[in-house]
């Protein structure tokens, strides 16, 4: 079994316990290895924010479970941690007690914290913002102090919503450079949430495409462009390639939701 | 595997609100009845259910109840009427010009922290004692929501209409009419359904302090020699009467905005 | 208007001190200016009109004899046992409507059954116009302070109750993920997260209850009691002495503002991160 497995997941949307509900996702397996950065990428309402939870163990799966190392999960554990797409940050709180937050629920002596906070603050660039407030700060800063604060729990495996979502373009595109920066450094393994092709192909070692609602695996593409990444293989012939690829597989897919008209995106 | 639910625990579930709410008020009914019955508190401090509903059906069938809420509902009509005759109009000019509005705020920010009841004897100086001050008590309660919801309506336009409209060229009375008092019916609708209910209480009030007649006085009355059973019966009418006027104007506001914004 | 040069700004469109709304331009002190011219044209208004006997003195009364009556009241003992009484039955009232609005509040916020349990009560509660329970509060508490407490606190538990309980609701559940993500158990997130993100609504309660509270030892003094503001107000009344009366309606009004203008401001503070929120 590798590192990470999903095995025939299956999770089921309900608004209360008898709603008969909507298949957000069935038969849904995937292998995930050490220090591999995986995107998932699919149609809107395709499930892949609730896959990921599922893995986190916010969301129990109606069939099916996951594997970390072996061990099955079913709950939150201190080797896992999530940077959501809203940013998640307690907003009566400033930039280093949000990063601390995380750390609040484990047992770590006040000095080995403060350095914590201190390291991960500094790697995502926000030092000198210590004592501000998230509404001072930009949707780029904000997902930084959510990534910071993700890190400082040190975890094994990062689970990143969609959460470049809400930051404009521009910044978007240097955030992925500073994160791929850092997964080099801490070597993590890392599931990341995508609505983006180019994102997706960018950061990944492979990809994941999932297919329209119910969820599953439809297909997962070996990303070989060489490593660290620059800027500039965006505009490469290789990174078209993929591009045309990811589309192919996906296009389908997205045309099946729209067909659809207005749906419920999980 | 399917959770399989039970037809009676998703009976259950679905209207458990509904459920907890009536059990806990079923059996509120009850322990005051019971308590009413073996005299564990003297009956003058509470009376019991049963006596207060035999009491209301007794001074129903004998009319005089009837003509107490009559006297109520008149009084209320007038004041209600009259502050909005007032109120609209005030907060609509309020809400168009700022200058009435910077100077008109000191007043209303005034009248709004005092208590009205305060006002009462200076009322009574001026209108003596009967229906007249008592309307005017009821106008005085009534129109402080309308006000304030009425100009909070208009200046609460979405901006980005006011835009769009400025761009095709209209003017601003133009906007005034054609944009901003449609946009604000809701917000003062849901002022028209607070007045309402602030007009109701202050009917009672002033015929608690200073009047002949009307479910107030009869409160008041039966306050004063010791008839619980009667003055509960008189409260709940006024309550029940807030209710169904609560009721009845979120009827009508829902049917506004459903109208204007289509379902949901 | 001149498009001269482009980096002198005109006054009346630098952007710092005017607004433009669909009502126009204005600056920023135009509300205050205008708002005291209006205070003082009425002032003089009505002191003229005093002395010119326009209106029967007995109605209106003039600013310079309700200042005289303020004068005689502020100077005499009498009066500040009066005031005492009155703030005796607020506080007392109001710290009672405190601890149980804010901690009813907070278990019915968090434990739904209960809430669904309570909310008949909670509700009819709430319509019922509390002035008019006042007959039959003092059918249990009798004229004194105690009833005028349970006036005060009546009014202002309400409020207090159903913001903390709305506070508590309204948490951003992506919050409660967030921390659940991190490992947090139930009494943790109700600590960390859902009691300061209700703490705005709580002070809108509060600031709402201390005005209901305020309305309320007014009238239950005036409905009947020995002493108190109420009171006075009501013993001016009825001899006619409109200038006392005024004196006395213009220290409840003014209390009223003030305690609304503090408790906002307090609001603001706390709530700075609420308002500017965007994401």
């Amino acid at each position: 079994m590798s590192y990470l497995e999903a095995k025939n997941i299956k999770i089921i949307y309900r608004k209360s316990p008898d709603d008969p509900g909507l298949v957000a996702v069935e038969n849904l397996n995937l292998s995930v290895n050490k220090g591999e950065f995986v995107t998932i990428v699919g149609p809107s309402g395709c499930g892949k924010s609730t896959f990921l939870m599922s893995v986190d163990g916010l969301i129990r799966p109606d069939q099916g479970e996951v594997y970390i190392e072996g061990k099955k999960i079913s709950s939150p554990g201190p080797e896992r941690a999530v940077v959501f797409q809203e940013f998640a940050l307690l907003p009566w709180r400033t930039v280093e007690s949000n990063v601390a937050f995380g750390l609040e629920f484990r047992d770590i002596p006040p000095n080995e914290k403060k350095q914590t906070i201190d390291k991960y603050v500094k790697m995502v660039g926000l030092a000198g913002f210590e004592k501000h407030y998230p509404h001072q700060l930009s949707g780029g800063m904000r997902q930084r102090a959510g990534l910071a604060r993700a890190l400082s729990v040190n975890p094994e495996i990062l689970l990143m919503d969609e959460p470049f979502a809400a930051i404009d373009a521009q910044t978007r595109e240097i955030m992925g450079t500073e994160l791929l920066r850092i997964w080099d450094r801490e070597k993590k393994t890392v599931l990341f949430v995508t609505h983006s092709i180019d994102e997706s192909i960018y950061l990944a070692d492979r990809i994941v495409i999932m297919s329209a609602r119910p969820g599953r695996v439809k297909e997962i593409i070996d990303v070989k462009l060489p490593r660290p990444r620059r800027f500039e293989v965006k505009s490469s012939m290789e990174f078209v390639e993929y591009r045309k690829r990811v589309w192919q597989t996906l296009e389908e897919e997205v045309k099946k939701v729209m067909d659809y008209g207005t749906d419920e995106s999980g | 595997m399917e959770k399989q639910s039970r037809p009676w625990s998703r009976f259950f579930r679905r209207y458990k609100r509904v459920i907890l709410g009536t059990t806990t008020f079923v059996l509120f009914v009850l322990v005051w009845e019971a308590v009413g019955r073996t005299k564990l508190i003297p009956p003058i401090f509470i009376s019991r259910p049963s006596i207060i509903l035999q009491v209301m059906v007794r001074e129903l069938i004998r009319g005089k109840l009837l003509f107490h809420m009559t006297t109520s509902l008149l009084e209320l009509t007038w004041g209600y009427l009259i502050s909005i005759v007032i109120g609209v109009p005030l907060g609509l000019l309020m809400g168009r010009y700022r200058k009435i509005e910077f100077s008109l705020d000191p007043f209303t920010m005034l009248l709004y922290s005092t208590p009205i009841i305060a006002l009462y004897p200076l009322i009574i100086i001026w209108a003596g004692i009967g229906k007249t001050s008592i309307v005017i008590i009821t106008l005085l309660f009534a129109v402080f929501p309308i006000i304030v919801n009425t100009f909070t309506g208009v200046q609460s336009v979405d901006p980005s209409l006011i835009r769009a409209a400025r761009s095709f060229g209209a003017r601003e009375g133009q906007i005034f009419y054609k944009i901003v008092l449609p946009a604000a019916i809701p917000i003062v609708i849901a002022g028209l359904r607070l007045g309402l209910g602030r007009a109701l209480i202050g009917v009672v009030i002033g015929e608690m302090f200073g009047g002949t007649a009307g479910l107030g006085y009869l409160i008041a009355y039966s306050g004063a020699f010791f008839k619980t059973a009667n003055l509960f019966a008189s409260l709940l009418i006024v309550v029940l009467m807030g209710i169904v006027f609560t009721q009845a104007l979120k009827k009508v506001e829902e049917t506004v905005s459903r109208h204007r914004y289509g379902g949901g | 208007m001149e498009q001269t040069n482009q980096d002198k700004i005109l006054p009346e469109v630098d952007a710092i001190t005017a607004r433009k709304t669909f009502r126009g331009r204005f600056f920023r002190n135009e509300r205050w200016l205008i708002g005291a011219a209006t205070i003082v044209l009425f002032l003089v208004v009505w002191e003229v009109a005093g002395r010119k006997n326009w209106v029967d003195q007995t109605f209106i009364s003039r600013p310079s004899l309700v200042v005289r009556a303020a004068i005689q009241m502020l100077t005499s003992p009498d009066f500040y046992g009066h005031l005492s009484v009155s703030a005796i039955e607020f506080f007392v009232g109001f710290a009672a409507a405190l601890l149980v609005g804010v901690g009813f509040g907070l278990f019915i916020g968090w434990y739904k059954n209960l809430e669904y349990s309570f909310e008949p009560f909670i509700m009819a509660l709430y319509s019922t116009p509390r002035d008019a329970l006042i007959p039959l509060i003092i059918i249990w508490l009798g004229i004194g302070l105690y009833s005028k407490m349970a006036v005060v606190f009546l009014g202002a538990v309400f409020p207090i109750l159903v913001n903390t309980v709305a506070g508590i609701q309204n948490v951003d559940p992506v919050l409660i993920r967030a921390a659940k993500s991190f490992g947090a158990k139930e009494r943790a997130i109700f600590r960390k997260v859902v009691l300061p993100a209700s703490l705005p609504y709580m002070i809108a309660g509060i600031r709402l209850g201390v005005g209901r509270g305020l309305i309320g030892f007014v009238i239950g003094e005036m409905y009947v009691a020995e002493k108190g503001i109420g009171f006075l107000i009501m013993r001016a009344g009825s001899v006619l002495k409109t200038d006392d009366l005024l004196f006395l309606v213009s220290i409840i009004a003014g209390v009223g503002v003030l305690s609304n203008q503090l408790i906002r401001k307090f609001e603001e503070k706390v709530s700075r991160w609420r308002f500017e929120r965007s994401v």
